[in-house]
């Protein structure tokens, strides 16, 4: 390219001038570029992408709904308030072999629940109840206007306190287990922590606690962010703002390689029953009552104040000091939405002696959808339920 | 291969018009070859003075036939009210009469000396003033004259039709004329006498106005409504592109005015004279590419000039190709903003529509902030992306050096791919992105808060709830659902 004079950039003939330079050298690279192929492979390439493409459609045409079902197992709804619902899984083994401490499993407020039901074939939900759990499941639902004014205090120290109360009752036990996910387990470490004597022991997954890490987009973003206008402007959230967020954490690989990594198993049914069912659970995301949206960013990402043990959540102060049930801390290893750093430390902040840390090397929903979950992951949890229970 | 020439077209036109003019008056034409001038016309008129003035007067028609044609104009009362309208005038150029007969005795001197003529100005010169009342008088009748004569065009096909029926004899053009002036002799030696030849015409008329800007500020002051004329002529077909010649040339007077002026409106000189020159749908070709370039120039200077001040070696690093630069100058925009007129945007509002007129401006502003803070947000990226295809193409060259030929498209994909993500991920990972994208997302949620606001405003007149409304429903269900519950609970304890 011509060398690049310093010029005045209202000057239009410099201007020209250099951008006749630069077509011309720009004709040339191309011309050298496109001289490497070897077009006869590539257009073969280009045409077994497309005949793939062709060939995936005709085959996803011909998918009943029963095909890409999700959230298939049986289960009641045996509680609600609001448009929270506890659903009680029924057991797929007989009643003498279900364990006597119920197992209440929390999610994030972000996501649905039944990820941990998308497939027959790999159901960590299946996969608790074959292995005796009784189990029990909060289902957020949906918030709408009505829910905007909603708080964390609301859904701790209300809701779920409520539905634990429930679930004793139920069970006639003084204590469950609480497993949560993500968000979910921050809820349920926070729950913990206000009402020890309620819980019998805690799993986390991929739960994030020290939110002064810095290798994670997610809590970088969230430092500069004015939740304020963004809670006044929607009062609930959108779950798809959410969604955007999550999206452009992986810019690329979640909004182009994805797909295009798809093709090359468009062939395969089975694989794109799964990614079908995928695909819906990661767009369905209800949106966020603003006040808890609110206090969690500006509480938690902001100023990190659960690990400083100066949390309050309504009229009660949260000290991880107050927890100490047996502890199972699971993470992935390549988790890029809670990086190992934040939850890692909950290990050191409680006052629990029994107390474990896996890492697996998997990532954030590999946890529950990949190979490893349903081969390593949920065999350790269950074997360490079991083993507390 | 014969090229367009707009000049040779031009000029062309010019002299085809000079040449009609000739054959019209049939006396002009030369006998060789030389392009007929208005100066050949103008010594031929001198030398057979009497011919031209028959043949022009044979042009004008029989007063009576011409009479009775106008009574089929609907137009004619009205013509008549505007002279009537005139009329007051008259009296005013009466008072300027006394001087009349020195102009006759400097004009029967047949050799006016210099001091004659100085003394016959010197005494019109008080009337200057009563002449400038009488022709602004005048003024607001230009538009009913222009109207007339508009309404009256289909008249003239008409009147041609009239003309070239009933051209009038020679004998009675004479009768009418000689009736009309009858020292006909003496003015024809009048005006032979004082005119001797045409560089005494020069030169007395160069002794008169020895300066032309003085001239023409005098006419501009004697007529007011010399625009209304120049509206009335341009609307003569073909008149346009002399106006406009004359217009261009006229700054001559003031040889570095017209320097400055000709270099600054040479394109519009030369547009205007395509345009006149060129077929219609030809021109257009040349006219709208002009036209487009005008409002984007104008567009650019309206949108840039609040921060032209910006510094000059940031617009020379923009040029130079300097990916941040770009991000700089829109920090540098979004901050100059805020100290010019963003403060316009939101000051405190006065009135009793205060409160929406501040709700109104600050939306304006906020949507303002948005596109500030976006543009800031996407440079930033924009340099991610060219950082990426820098490190691509990087990549590429080493891939080739260690003999690892990236054959097919899908493997430069795959290249393009794992660069871009990881170029983009350490990208968003920096503390600017990260303050770009907390900075827009702010932005855009006031402009949202904002926006409601102004709409609700709008709606809050109709029969529908707002936003606003529903969210004071959703606290009051909110609050008695949470009390409800415990309330409940609390009377199911006690039974």
């Amino acid at each position: 390219m011509a060398e690049n004079k310093a010029m005045n950039p209202f000057d239009m003939s410099k201007q020209m001038e250099v951008a006749a330079d630069f077509q011309k050298q720009l004709l040339q690279d191309v011309t050298s570029f496109y001289e490497k192929f070897d077009m006869k492979k590539s257009t073969q390439e280009m045409l077994d992408f497309q005949k793939k493409i062709v060939d995936g459609t005709k085959m996803i045409m011909n998918f009943s709904k029963e095909d890409i079902a999700m959230d298939q197992l049986e289960k009641d709804v045996v509680f609600s308030i609001g448009k929270m619902r506890l659903l009680h899984y029924k057991p797929l083994v007989p009643a003498a072999q279900v364990s006597s401490v119920p197992t209440l499993i929390t999610y994030a407020l972000v996501n649905r629940q039944y990820m941990m039901d998308l497939q027959p074939d790999r159901s960590v939900f299946k996969t608790f109840l074959e292995n005796g759990m009784d189990l029990y499941v909060i289902d957020w639902g949906y918030p709408t206007g009505e829910d905007m004014y909603m708080t964390m205090d609301d859904y701790i120290n209300w809701y779920m306190n409520e539905v634990v109360e429930f679930i004793k009752k139920e069970a006639g036990v003084p204590k469950i287990n609480m497993l949560g996910i993500c968000q979910g387990a921050t809820f349920t470490t926070i729950y913990t922590a206000l009402y020890p004597k309620n819980v019998k022991n805690i799993i986390t997954l991929v739960v994030p606690i020290d939110f002064s890490v810095n290798d994670a987009l997610l809590f970088r973003w969230s430092r500069y962010m004015n939740i304020d206008s963004l809670v006044d402007a929607y009062g609930v959230v959108p779950g798809d703002v959410m969604n955007f967020s999550y999206l452009i954490l992986k810019p690329l690989t979640l909004t182009i390689q994805k797909y295009v990594s798809m093709v090359d198993k468009m062939d395969n049914p089975d694989f794109m029953k799964n990614f079908l069912r995928m695909e819906k659970w990661n767009f369905d995301s209800p949106g966020q009552a603003g006040e808890t949206l609110r206090q969690f960013v500006k509480d938690l990402y902001q100023d990190n104040k659960l690990i400083q043990n100066e949390l309050v959540i309504g009229d009660k102060k949260v000290n991880l000091k107050k927890i100490t049930q047996p502890l199972l801390v699971v993470v992935g290893e390549s988790d890029h939405l809670v990086p190992n750093d934040a939850s890692e430390p909950l290990i050191e902040a409680v006052a629990s002696k029994d107390k474990e840390y896996h890492c697996f090397k998997t990532g954030h929903i590999g946890i529950f959808t990949s190979k490893k979950s349903s081969t390593e992951i949920m065999p350790t949890i269950i074997e360490w339920i079991k083993s507390h229970s | 291969m014969e090229y367009f020439n707009p000049f040779g077209t031009f000029m062309e036109q010019q002299q085809n018009l000079y040449k009609s003019w000739a054959d019209q008056f049939k006396k002009a034409e030369k006998k060789d070859d030389t392009p007929v001038t208005p100066l050949d016309m103008y010594k031929d008129m001198l030398n057979n003075y009497e011919e031209w003035f028959s043949r022009m007067s044979s042009m004008v028609p029989n007063m009576k036939q011409f009479t009775e044609l106008m009574g089929f104009n609907p137009d004619w009362t009205q013509m008549w009210k505007m002279y009537e309208g005139m009329m007051p005038n008259w009296n005013q150029m009466q008072n300027m009469m006394p001087n009349w007969d020195q102009v006759q005795k400097a004009y029967a001197g047949i050799t006016p000396s210099w001091e004659q003529v100085q003394k016959m100005y010197a005494n019109m010169t008080p009337n200057w003033e009563q002449m400038q009342k009488m022709y602004a008088g005048m003024v607001p009748n230009f538009e009913q004259m222009q109207k007339m004569y508009t309404n009256m065009m289909p008249s003239f096909e008409q009147m041609k039709n009239f003309c070239t029926g009933t051209l009038p004899t020679f004998e009675d053009i004479q009768k009418n004329f000689t009736g009309m002036i009858p020292k006909y002799d003496e003015l024809q030696k009048m005006y032979a006498d004082f005119i001797p030849n045409f560089n005494e015409i020069q030169n007395f008329y160069k002794a008169m106005m020895p300066d032309f800007s003085n001239v023409q500020k005098m006419f501009s002051t004697l007529l007011p409504g010399a625009d209304a004329m120049k509206t009335m002529f341009s609307n003569v077909p073909g008149a346009e592109i002399y106006q406009k010649i004359f217009d261009f040339w006229a700054g001559m007077q003031n040889p570095e005015q017209f320097v400055n002026n000709f270099s600054s409106s040479y394109m519009d000189f030369m547009m205007d004279l395509l345009k006149s020159a060129l077929p219609e749908g030809f021109s257009n070709f040349i006219i709208e590419p002009k036209q487009l370039m005008d409002s984007c120039v104008s567009f650019y200077k309206a949108f840039m000039s609040p921060w032209m001040n910006i510094d000059e070696s940031l617009l020379d690093r923009i040029a130079r190709g300097d990916a941040t630069a770009y991000t700089e100058l829109f920090t540098e925009i979004n901050k100059t903003y805020d100290d010019t007129f963003g403060k316009l945007f939101t000051m405190e509002g006065f009135g009793i529509n205060r409160e929406a007129n501040a709700d109104e401006l600050l939306s304006v502003n906020r949507f303002y902030k948005m596109i500030f803070t976006g543009a800031e947000l996407i440079s930033i990226l924009r340099n991610g992306f060219t950082d990426g295809m820098v490190k691509l193409v990087e990549r590429y060259k080493s891939a080739l050096d260690e003999g690892k030929d990236i054959e097919t498209f899908r493997e430069f994909y795959d290249l393009w791919f794992n660069v871009n993500e990881a170029t983009l991920t350490d990208l968003f990972n920096t503390d600017a992105f990260c303050q770009a994208f907390g900075a827009f997302s702010d932005a855009y949620a006031e402009f949202l808060i904002a926006r409601n606001t102004v709409l609700e405003r709008f709606l809050s007149n109709l029969p529908i709830p707002t936003k606003k409304d529903m969210d004071s429903l959703y606290k009051t269900v909110y609050d008695l659902r949470k009390d409800m519950y415990f309330v409940k609970k609390e009377l199911e304890k006690k039974q």
